[in-house]
């Protein structure tokens, strides 16, 4: 195997080429042309610094012992980050609107810049984390160690052999290669504003290893060691997938802690908030991401398979990546999968101490400079310096307690699970987070009461008692409680038995973090500061482009400020920063006036570097008179609401137009057809009062200019006149009947008619011309019962007028005219069938219109008889349609009537 | 003239109007994603998946998370795309 040396010169060279890569695109980003720095891509693979050793390693060693619980880690921040558009990109805007510097910063800011709760969520991150950077070093350590032995330890143990002491040289020159690398290229200015943009490429190149080497390990297990998926899972264990008892309660933790966790991990919220430098990169990381989690996760069960199958007993599911390419001697591989799990660790040290260094830098040790006398005194630059200095510093204690933390602990099994410990104690903040994102009422005591309350039971439940009896807690106090109070007990707080301590800890921790949150928020009031950011804060999409200063008046002397300014930024960038404002303002010198506008953007700006709570110290220090106008704010927030209901109105006042306008083009277009239809009328009824009028002038005025006519012709003539009067007449009075009935003014009294006797009657009455027509009158009458409503009279003329226009149109000599009637389903039901040669089917349509006549030379009516007839039975309820039929054979009418049947037939 | 100009402003209006409704169409969508995802992998989900059967040699359970979780992720991808288009035909 390779030799210790050759190892950690690998090492080395792999660290060099971190630095390579961080350095150039420190250079790139400088040339101001960031290019593919900026990309979604990278943005991405700086968010799976979420993917640990603890996921290298750890996922298989949890995929071996409890099946598929592992993936919970992975669907939780998958789940975050598929739903980005309402919280994740919430975080962004409000981040990048207030220069926010780290979670301890959001959370301060949003609570009125309250440097109580910045300390606070800074110490919760400290705590938590450094553990879990303890673990990374581990994880190197051992995996150093493995690949030198050339074989498991664990196996060696079990075997009866001496496990080789931990390398702790490993882990210490890992540490300290870190802190040089974190401390060239993330402690390197003190302006969010400025990414870290090396740190940035050489994580992402760490991620792309890390998913590489994995993939790899899987492939070759899968492919190589087996054939294929397949014969991989036939080798399972039978109850890996079966769930354990407590799977329901664990499995909906893990994926709630985690997807909390993605948001609440310091070094997540520096990669994905603070590090932004696009919005629309939220929009790509977020299937992008889920994607890169999905990639790495789908090996995991079938490599923690063949570990459980290839390898010995004993041996240690945590190292079955690196186990299983050396016990197939495949070093090469073995040698990518070290790579892969150094990447993972390292990736995750630097972007950690890089955030704790931050938080640290800007919310303890620079409120407790500011209560020095020195920070008075300081001189243009050194706050700066100062800042500069002690993140440097940090980013060191850091990492030395973590390596001494991973020195002390190493002999105990603390370090297995402090993932998902560290996962819980970070998941404190998240109350006060979300709550302050999302609700104007949140209150900085109860996100103050939350944190601490949630932070001591979380320490007290999981995290001390996780260091094993006689550490902190004595075996029985863990056992009994301390001093023998039982309903303390740690892993049994006030009695709350069978649940596992992971989430008994979070339900006791979260119980008292929220309920403390949420009750003093709806009880305490609010500083006006608070308001105002939490206003800001929740609106944060609602009001862009409001900025405090319209809130905020003070007043400060610009030469104050530019003091200030200088100590923190130095005095180029700070003289910069004035004259560009003072260009802004019109000015022509390099002093800008002090408006409120002024010294928000300051304040702004310096939070950018110092963090919001420090910031505002300082600016109150020299600020004088300062007001903050909740009535503005109210007026602000009314506008917001205006605006909103405003353009709702709108979109429902177009909404309604656009209905407006189709019905009123609706309409119009019937207007026009009626129009067109009235023309139509008006030219038919001229039309037909024409002819008579016609013959009845020209009469007239032959009787008039011939005196000498003789009597008999005289006569003639005057009858014709007569005639053709009574014709004028009669369609005049047809004409207003239609109309009449039409317009559904004509009532006639209704009562029971016994149709077939009408039909009878017209029948009878049609007889005589019939007769002279020559035809026949075949009557079938074959409902004598049925009664309608209806007007006999009326009735009759309909009938009378069907059976003559059938004599008329349709007749044959010798022929037969069938006139049948029938009922059935509460209808009468007539049909009239004529012998002629039928209508043809482009007429049918047009029958029932005015003036419309049959094709026959000599036409005696006005064309009104069928329109007349269909209005009337249509009066009665019923209709009078043209039926469907050959042509050639004969028209067939019909009048459908609603009857009943009365056995004492009415008249 | 200015017949033709109120009759743009009001398609105008229509448009904004759609695009309105098409955005908050979206954030239901991406509000609905995470919440159809959580509910689909609850406990009680994957006990009925977590039988005895094997789909193309790997346990059902494992097919579903998995595939589920693809599912997420195209959909997620699909609604990205979608946004970003919106967003550039706004500006």
């Amino acid at each position: 195997m390779l030799s210790a040396n050759v190892l950690s010169a690998i090492c080395v060279g792999y660290v060099a080429v971190l630095f390579v890569t961080a350095y150039l695109g420190d250079r790139k980003a400088r040339s101001g042309k960031p290019g593919w720095l900026e990309s979604p891509l990278v943005y991405t693979f700086a968010i799976s610094v979420y993917c640990t050793s603890w996921t290298f390693y750890g996922a298989v060693g949890s995929a071996a012992r409890n099946g598929l619980e592992f993936v919970t880690i992975y669907l939780g921040p998958t789940l975050v980050f598929v739903g980005w558009l309402h919280l994740l990109s919430k975080l962004v805007r409000i981040a990048r609107a207030n220069n926010i510097t780290s979670i301890a910063d959001m959370i301060s800011s949003r609570y009125g810049k309250s440097s109580a709760i910045a300390v606070v969520v800074t110490l919760i991150s400290v705590v938590a984390a450094t553990p879990y950077i303890a673990l990374q070093l581990k994880a190197v350590a051992t995996s150093f160690q493995v690949i030198v032995a050339g074989a498991d330890p664990g196996v060696a143990t079990a075997a009866g052999g001496v496990a080789a002491p931990p390398t702790f040289e490993a882990a210490f020159w890992v540490a300290a290669g870190m802190a040089a690398f974190t401390l060239l290229f993330g402690a390197r200015n003190t302006d969010t504003n400025e990414r870290h943009h090396g740190v940035v490429a050489a994580i992402a190149l760490e991620a792309i290893v890390k998913l590489t080497a994995l993939i790899a390990v899987g492939v070759f297990v899968v492919f190589g060691m087996a054939d294929g998926p397949a014969s991989i899972f036939e080798r399972m264990p039978p109850d890996l997938l079966t769930p354990r008892d407590d799977f329901a309660t664990r499995w909906i933790t893990l994926i709630l802690l985690s997807s909390v966790a993605i948001i609440c991990l310091p070094r997540q919220f520096h990669v994905t908030v603070v590090e932004n430098v696009d919005e629309r990169q939220v929009a790509t990381a977020s299937w992008l991401f889920p994607l890169y989690l999905f990639l790495i996760s789908i090996f995991i069960l079938p490599i923690a398979i063949a570990g459980l199958s290839f390898l010995p007993a004993g041996a240690d599911p945590d190292l079955f990546v690196l186990t299983l390419p050396m016990a197939a001697d495949q070093h090469g591989l073995a040698l990518l999968a070290f790579l892969g799990g150094f990447s993972s660790a390292t990736s995750m040290v630097i972007v950690s101490s890089i955030a704790l260094a931050i938080m640290i830098s800007n919310h303890i040790v620079m409120p407790l400079m500011l209560k020095t006398p020195w920070a008075e005194r300081a001189q243009s630059g050194d706050i700066r310096r100062m800042l500069l200095r002690s993140r440097r510093i940090s980013i060191v204690a850091i990492l030395m307690l973590g390596f001494l933390y991973f020195r002390l602990s190493s002999g105990s099994e603390g370090l297995a699970s402090i993932g998902l410990i560290a996962f819980a104690g970070v998941a404190q903040a998240a109350p006060s987070m979300i709550g302050g994102v999302f609700w104007r009422m949140a209150n900085g005591r109860g996100a103050l009461a939350g944190l601490i309350a949630g932070f001591t039971i979380w320490a007290y439940t999981l995290f001390l008692p996780s260091f094993g009896p006689d550490v902190i807690f004595t075996a029985s106090a863990l056992a009994d409680g301390p001093w023998g109070i039982g309903i303390l007990r740690p892993y049994a707080l006030f009695g709350l038995t069978g649940l596992d301590p992971l989430t008994h800890a979070l339900f006791w921790s979260f119980t008292a973090n929220i309920l403390l949150f949420v009750s003093i928020s709806l009880l305490a009031d609010q500083r006006p500061l608070e308001r105002l950011q939490g206003a800001l804060f929740v609106d944060v999409f609602r009001m862009p482009g409001s900025n405090s200063h319209r809130y905020i008046q003070r007043s400060v002397t610009v030469t104050d400020l530019f003091v200030l300014a200088q100590r923190i930024m130095g005095p180029n960038e700070a003289q910069r920063m004035f004259a560009g404002f003072a260009r802004q303002q019109g000015l022509d010198g390099d002093m800008p006036v002090a408006t409120d506008a002024f010294i928000d953007h300051l304040e702004r700006r310096l939070a950018g570097s110092i963090g919001a709570a420090s910031a505002r110290t300082m600016i109150s220090q020299i600020a004088v008179g300062e007001s903050i106008s909740l009535a503005e704010l109210t007026k602000v927030a009314d506008e917001a609401a205006q605006a909103i209901e405003y353009s709702q109105q709108v979109e429902e006042k177009s909404l309604q137009l656009e209905a407006t306008a189709r019905e009123l083009r609706e309409a119009n277009r019937l207007l026009k057809e009626l129009d067109a239809r009235k023309d139509d009328f008006l030219n038919q009824v001229s039309h037909e009062l024409r002819t008579p009028m016609t013959s009845i002038r020209s009469f007239s005025e032959i009787l008039l200019e011939n005196a000498d006519i003789d009597g008999p012709r005289s006569d003639r003539f005057l009858s014709i006149i007569h005639d053709e009067s009574i014709r004028l007449t009669r369609l005049l009075d047809q004409i207003l009947e239609l109309s009449q009935m039409e317009t559904g003014r004509v009532e006639w009294p209704l009562s029971a008619v016994n149709i077939d006797k009408a039909l009878g009657r017209a029948a009878a009455v049609s007889e005589g011309i019939a007769s002279e027509a020559g035809v026949q009158l075949a009557l079938s009458l074959n409902a004598p019962g049925a009664v309608a409503e209806a007007e006999a009279d009326r009735l009759v003329q309909v009938f009378v007028n069907l059976i003559n226009n059938a004599i008329k149109y349709g007749a044959t000599k010798g022929e037969a005219i069938e006139i049948n009637s029938s009922f059935a389903d509460g209808h009468y039901r007539m049909t009239i069938r004529d012998c002629g040669p039928g209508i043809p089917e482009r007429d049918r349509e047009r029958v029932f219109e005015k003036f419309v006549r049959g094709a026959q030379p000599e036409t005696s009516g006005a064309g009104l008889g069928l329109p007349i007839s269909r209005e009337i039975i249509r009066q009665f309820s019923g209709d009078l349609v043209l039926l469907d039929g050959p042509e050639g054979a004969g028209a067939v009418f019909q009048v459908t009537l609603p009857a009943s049947v009365r056995a004492a037939a009415a008249e | 003239m200015n017949a033709t100009d109120a009759q743009t402003s009001t398609s105008d209006q229509a448009d904004r109007v759609l695009i309105q409704q098409s955005e908050r169409r979206d954030r239901s969508r991406a509000a609905a994603l995470p919440l159809i995802g959580f509910f689909l992998l609850t406990p009680l989900f994957i006990r009925v998946f977590a039988a005895d059967a094997t789909v193309l040699g790997a346990p059902l359970v494992v097919i579903y998370i998995f595939g589920i979780w693809l599912g997420l992720i195209i959909c997620a991808a699909l609604l990205a795309k979608r946004l970003k288009r919106a967003d550039h035909a706004f500006r």
